[in-house]
């Protein structure tokens, strides 16, 4: 599954100060402030599908509320984590969420 | 935690979980406030205390209306614990919860259910696309995160839709459309409970004032139908229907959703309280008393939770549930109670015209295409959903196994209204009679370990 790049992406609004921490994402890194969730700080980045449902369905953030469970990503190796609810770190890992392959190709 | 006993248990900290605190905790009572955020103030009053500091002004006052109740919560001295998750409530009002990866029980004398409104689901085409949020999740990024996306459209109906576009251009991002699905009949339905409206005139004053200053910015184009958004991947466009019957295409980035919200009552439900269909309002509300009490006589259920009445109404809500407590101690609030009653008698004037103005038509509330997602943990389409109706499943909880719908991590919380009408358009029952899904704890997804980590006794 590729995931292209959008043009626009989402951008701050006012300067918020903090501390940076670089985390990364898939095989890239990645400077956000601490304080931001991982879901914030990866719209910031350009980044907007966090999983694919099934094959061809890929899904991002919806709610932001811990509610919808769409911006479900893998996050220092633990699936399943919201990324709306949970906290950046310095030196998190964080992979995009794949579904199984329905077809049967399943990795690892 | 050392204590695990309680006069009064409150989940949920928005504004009706910070009122009840701050009346509960001011009669001595022995308080504790379990909440799933990380900061108090709910949704609407979302990280408050950061941004009052830095006060970017784009918010609006209707945000900043929360600093009080905050800074009163704060100083209350009730025991809070944030970021916990509550997964069950027993019978026997032991309160099942997981904090920082461990499970744990405490109860409580009295339980106040504040756990606040979710967003209706508006399911068009291409809604589970990467770049498709609902408004009040792009209003949660503006709060939390101080971020927008620029030349987004906002696509639906209701005051939350509004605010948000408001405080987008105020925050300076470009806003590239609203497209307002409000329909004719909607406005023709409102139009009787107008007067009443007036009872609250300074929200009529600044729902026009921000509908004004929109109208200066952003073109605002009504009487949208036939809304379909396309992208392979991501969101690269939408198209939809004007008043004239012309169709538009709309190239576009991000679009956001909005069909008004609803009671949030998944806790409420899986504790086996008794609810009822609001056929006026469109969703499941608890059976409660006047003070928010529940078929429960321990449990009450405060703020939107039990009827969406908005921020204001909530703490009003808040604070009648936690004197009705009090009361119960033998400290009886009666001008107190008196007062609450009528404060929310006012605040709810403007319900009966906002809630006809903006339900949805059908149109909105089902999708109209055979391929469009209702369930979107499980990806189950309307034509999945139809199948399973042509088979035989004749209400939601039999339609879960033929279908899946509703089985994902979010428990139904979105696709439950949309399952329960197509069941009631195909069999011709009225939604009272189709009933909800069966909801059971845990009502949100906690792992195997925060389970194990448990101590003691088993929830009874």
């Amino acid at each position: 599954m590729d995931f292209p790049r959008g043009d626009l992406m989402f951008r701050p609004v006012m300067t918020k100060t903090g501390k940076p921490v670089e985390f990364q994402f898939e095989d890239e890194i990645i400077t956000a402030i601490d304080g931001d969730n991982v879901a914030a700080a990866l719209l910031k980045a350009g980044k907007i599908q966090f999983r694919t449902a099934k094959k061809h369905d890929t899904r991002g953030p919806y709610c932001m509320m811990g509610v919808c469970f769409e911006c479900l990503v893998e996050i220092d190796g633990r699936p399943n984590q919201q990324a709306c609810q949970a906290m950046i770190r310095d030196g998190m890992q964080i992979r995009r969420q794949q579904a199984p392959d329905l077809d049967g190709d399943f990795e690892g | 935690m050392t204590d695990q006993h309680f006069q009064v248990a409150i989940i949920g900290a928005g504004p009706a979980g910070m009122a009840a605190a701050c009346t509960t905790t001011k009669a001595g009572l022995h308080t504790i406030v379990i909440d799933d955020q990380k900061d108090s103030g709910g949704q609407v009053y979302r990280n408050l205390k950061a941004n009052h500091s830095l006060s970017p002004t784009y918010l609006g006052d209707s945000y900043y209306a929360g600093t009080k109740l905050s800074n009163d919560f704060a100083a209350c001295g009730a025991n809070y614990l944030t970021d916990c998750t509550v997964w069950q409530i027993t019978n026997s009002h032991e309160i099942a919860l997981v904090s920082c990866g461990k499970a744990e029980l405490i109860t409580a004398d009295y339980i106040i259910i504040a756990t606040g409104a979710i967003e209706r689901a508006m399911p068009v085409k291409g809604w589970t696309l990467p770049g498709v949020m609902s408004v009040g999740g792009a209003q949660t990024l503006l709060k939390q995160a101080a971020l927008g996306a620029d030349e987004a459209v906002f696509v639906g109906s209701g005051p939350l839709l509004y605010l948000t576009v408001w405080q987008y251009i105020n925050a300076g991002l470009s806003v590239r459309a609203v497209l307002d699905t409000t329909g004719r009949s909607q406005w023709l339905s409102a139009l009787p409970f107008a007067p009443l409206a007036f009872l609250q005139p300074d929200m009529l004053a600044m729902g026009q004032k921000w509908l004004r200053e929109i109208r200066q910015k952003v073109d605002v184009i009504t009487n949208v139908e036939g809304v379909e958004i396309a992208g392979r991947s991501r969101v690269e466009g939408l198209s939809y229907t004007t008043s004239s019957r012309e169709r538009i295409d709309l190239p576009a980035k991000y679009v956001f959703l909005h069909q008004g919200v609803i009671p949030n009552i998944n806790l409420s439900m899986a504790t086996g309280l008794e609810h009822r269909w609001d056929q006026k309002a469109h969703y499941w509300t608890p059976v409660t008393d006047a003070t928010g009490k529940s078929s429960d006589e321990q449990i009450y259920i405060a703020g939107d939770g039990n009827g969406v009445g908005g921020a204001k109404a909530a703490a009003i809500t808040g604070r009648l549930s936690a004197s009705a407590i009090v009361a119960r101690y033998g400290k009886p609030r009666l001008m107190a109670q008196l007062y609450y009653k009528l404060r929310h008698l006012h605040f709810l004037s403007i319900r009966p015209f906002l809630d006809r103005l903006y339900l949805p038509e059908v149109r909105f509330r089902i999708p109209q295409n055979d391929e469009t997602i209702i369930c979107r943990c499980e990806a189950v389409t309307k034509a999945d959903i139809s199948a399973a109706l042509g088979s035989g499943a004749t209400g939601p909880n039999q339609l879960k196994a033929f279908s899946r719908a509703g089985m994902g991590r979010c428990q139904g919380r979105t696709c439950g209204l949309m399952v329960q009408e197509m069941i009631a358009d195909h069999t011709g029952q009225s939604m009272a009679a189709i009933g909800y899904y069966r909801l059971r704890p845990p009502v949100k997804p906690i792992t195997l370990a925060a389970l194990a980590s448990l101590e003691g006794t088993w929830p009874q």
